[in-house]
């Protein structure tokens, strides 16, 4: 499985990667929302870890982006933080399939992860 | 002319000086980067045999890195920040490592700092790192006069022990604001427990804002068995708390709510006045009915829409009295009550 992770923190978007690795998939990793709609384009990845704030697209323009770009439907669990839960609604109207509040587990976003892939 | 050029040479040299000491710096911290990520990333997937708790080897390098005090502080920064975003073994692992190197005496050192934006940086890496030990020294801080250090340090307490944290609430005596009071619900929010028995004490603080807070932290949390103590609170001296004990009063209403509220109305000004109507829009019956039709021809035009709502809201009895209000078609009334009405079905 090809995973798109977009997250600005470098000690976060490290561990998501060493544990996705982990489990087998390959990782494409962005640390600003523009990197990740670029690398999205070019990798056309599976699936999608966003986080919400991010500097230059945020993560719902990611979501935005991705759901009109692609007939396909590509899974997007998107990373939060407390108290953003007016925003993970929006994600939510707008396509997201799961979300993850920080601090969180890296077991737990694996386990999500192999939730959301294709049988 | 010699003086000037002296004078700007200084300028250049002092600028040369402070432009490469950054970049030297800069080098070394991009040399370390990489150290402290692999470090950080083995510590995270550590996984400690037999239970002996964690205890990762440490390389020559690192050891030798923490003889420096930047390094020391980015690591810290590190560690900070992988705590706040990881929970599980992950976080705790990160916790165990900053344990292990004895990252905590930094810390503590900076709340001995004069400078208050080290000793706040001092309290969030304790409280983040879960030093629960330092617990004592950052309780002293809480009514501190510097703001930022008294809010960083009352923030520390509650996420170091939850609910047992609000102790500080004794003795402080700077008022806190209505942001510190925000945060400080919303950690508490996400604490295990229940409020302290001595809660229905802080009401009677000589502290105005310990007294608001607390009837915040009553609604918020329901706690019915003070409603007693809150009923009190309708006479305290200050407005603010009256007003704050007849928003809590709607969270933790009995039968004698609505009659406790109507017989301290006259003597409230205005704006007290429009929270005992609010409330009564909620708790209110029929039996109310009488009162809250009197306020329709209250001097304020607030008022009378917020009586007119509260009638609406009590039912199809309240809008028969809307309905067969004798001024119903003069104006304001033939615009507050329709309304009214309409605010209910909304």
């Amino acid at each position: 499985m090809r995973i798109l992770v977009a997250e600005d923190e470098p000690i976060l978007i490290r561990t998501i990667e060493l544990r996705l690795k982990k489990d087998g998939h390959e990782v494409f990793l962005a640390t600003d929302g523009q990197q990740a709609l670029d690398q999205f384009t070019a990798s056309l990845p599976d699936m999608i870890i966003t986080d919400i704030m991010m500097p230059y697209a945020s993560g719902l323009e990611i979501i935005s982006f991705v759901r009109q770009q692609t007939g396909k439907r590509i899974p997007v669990i998107i990373l939060s933080s407390m108290g953003q839960e007016d925003v993970v609604l929006e994600a939510f109207q707008l396509g997201a399939d799961d979300y993850i509040t920080k601090p969180f587990s890296p077991n737990e976003l694996s386990v999500r992860v192999r939730r959301l892939l294709p049988a | 002319m010699m003086s000037m050029v002296g004078i700007l040479l200084c300028v250049i040299g002092f600028m040369l000086l402070y432009l490469l000491r950054k970049r030297k710096r800069k080098r070394q911290m991009d040399k370390w980067r990489p150290r402290l990520d692999h470090l950080l990333q083995r510590a995270i997937y550590w996984e400690p045999d037999n239970g002996a708790g964690l205890s990762v080897p440490i390389p020559f390098r690192i050891s030798r890195g923490m003889k420096h005090p930047a390094f020391r502080q980015l690591l810290v920064d590190e560690l900070v920040k992988g705590k706040k975003g990881l929970s599980g073994t992950a976080g705790t692992n990160l916790v165990l490592l900053f344990n292990q190197l004895r990252l905590g005496k930094d810390a503590e050192q900076k709340l001995k700092s004069r400078k208050w934006h080290l000793q706040a940086q001092g309290i969030q890496e304790l409280a983040i790192m879960e030093q629960q030990r330092s617990s004592a020294r950052i309780y002293q801080l809480t009514n501190t006069q510097q703001e930022l250090v008294r809010i960083e340090a009352q923030s520390a307490i509650v996420q170091l022990h939850g609910f047992e944290g609000l102790r500080f609430l004794d003795i402080i005596d700077h008022p806190l604001s209505e942001w510190q009071q925000i945060q400080l619900l919303r950690l508490l929010a996400r604490s295990p427990g229940v409020l302290p028995e001595k809660t229905g004490d802080w009401l009677t603080s000589t502290n105005e804002s310990v007294r608001i807070f607390t009837l915040k932290l009553i609604a918020e949390h329901r706690q019915q068995e003070l409603h007693e103590a809150v009923v009190s609170c309708l006479e305290d001296g200050s407005h603010q708390v009256r007003g704050q004990a007849i928003r809590c009063l709607r969270e933790i209403y009995t039968s004698t709510t609505a009659g406790s509220l109507i017989r301290i109305y006259a003597a409230q000004i205005s704006s007290c006045r429009l929270a005992i109507l609010e409330t009564l829009g909620h708790i209110g019956s029929e039996e109310d009915i009488g009162f809250l039709n009197r306020q329709l021809t209250e001097e304020e035009n607030r008022l009378k829409l917020e009586a007119a709502r509260a009638l609406a809201r009590i039912g199809p009895k309240g809008i028969q009295w809307l309905d067969q209000f004798p001024l119903s078609a003069t104006y304001p009334w033939n615009e507050i009550i329709p309304q009214a009405k309409n605010d209910r079905t909304t």
